[in-house]
């Protein structure tokens, strides 16, 4: 070694080289985070859109006599679909359940229009992960129209 | 020996390392999040057709006053579902088979699920589980049962695990481990759930 300046050269190159690494290491890290969340996105979705799917062709009833609506959106209403919200579901994969994964799902009706036969309301669904930080969640909102039949 | 020589080859020799460890997890890195991307988008696409054609079960008219009606077909069953598509009663099938593996793929747990539309095998598929369990709802319980019988079934929940053909990482043992990534959806098909 020449000098002591060789050693001050190699020391900072060092450095520069472990940022360099770290800094790698890192945007790896915020991809994998990325793939890892898309993915469980992928999946929050199918399950709200499962919750839509079950109330697409869902039926407005008037048991009660003429015009007294069963409406399944209404929280006032004895067979409102959402009194126990939300609902904690958990879902397998695989053979025998060899992996699960459990979602919050949370189901809202806000009326958009009401008049004597049509009630018009906006779904929506959200579903939540706290599998990862921060939490995840996916809305999906639906317009569902009810004819109420005497 | 010049101790200078000895010093500058062992800090160059510790920086040989560092460069080649960097290279190799970046090398590694990079191959995981490759074969990820590609598993992912192999799982969309496959998810798409799937849902395209699923939604489309019953759609044939067999009586006039009375369309969309023709139920899933009796010959499905847990790894194969067949529905008509058209009035001519041309099918769709989706069919996995456990016992005809992927030959092209590193991955001992990867067999195929083929899209038969008509006779002809139009779109085959990797996977490494494939499950389809049909539903029919319960009048008095409110609740969506399990049947055995297809073609009572409304709902049918279809579940697919999808593996990257080639490892993410390898183990000297020779036991490798590759990206999965999961899919569950209940399809319920407009055709078959008409309220009127």
């Amino acid at each position: 070694m020449s000098d002591y300046s060789d050693l001050i050269f190699l020391t900072a190159a060092m450095v520069v080289f472990g940022m360099l690494t770290i800094n790698t290491a890192r945007s790896f890290q915020t991809t994998s985070d990325t793939m890892i969340r898309s993915d469980l996105e992928y999946r929050a979705i199918a399950i709200a859109q499962d919750e839509i799917d079950a109330i697409r062709w869902i039926q407005a009833r008037s048991k009660n006599g003429p015009k007294v609506p069963m409406d399944p959106f209404d929280p006032n209403n004895n067979n409102f679909l959402y009194d126990d919200n939300p609902i904690q579901k958990t879902i397998t994969y695989g053979s025998s359940g060899q992996y699960s994964e459990t979602f919050s799902v949370n189901r809202e009706a806000e009326l958009l229009e009401n008049t004597t036969d049509q009630r018009t309301y906006k779904i929506t669904v959200t579903v939540e992960s706290s599998a990862v930080n921060p939490p995840l969640s996916v809305s999906l909102d639906f317009i569902r129209t009810l004819t109420f039949e005497n | 020996m010049n101790p200078g020589f000895v010093t500058s080859f062992v800090i160059g020799g510790l920086m040989l390392l560092s460069i080649l460890a960097y290279q190799m997890n970046m090398a590694s890195s990079t191959q995981e999040t490759t074969l990820s991307t590609i598993n992912q988008y192999n799982l969309d696409n496959l998810v798409e057709i799937m849902s395209a054609d699923f939604e489309r079960i019953g759609f044939k008219d067999n009586n006039s006053n009375e369309t969309f009606e023709d139920p899933i077909l009796a010959a499905s069953d847990d790894e194969k579902l067949e529905f008509k598509i058209s009035d001519t009663g041309a099918t769709i099938i989706w069919y996995a088979d456990p016992n005809d593996p992927v030959s092209s793929s590193s991955n001992q747990d990867d067999y195929y699920l083929y899209r038969i539309e008509s006779g002809t095998t139009t779109s085959w598929f990797p996977v490494t589980y494939f499950q389809l369990t049909y539903k029919k709802f319960n009048d008095l319980t409110r609740e969506w049962d399990v049947t055995a019988d297809p073609t009572e079934a409304t709902r049918v929940e279809v579940e697919v695990i999808i593996e990257s053909q080639e490892p993410i990482r390898s183990k000297k043992s020779g036991q490798n481990s590759y990206h999965r990534t999961a899919w569950k959806k209940t399809f319920t098909p407009n055709n078959i759930n008409k309220p009127w």
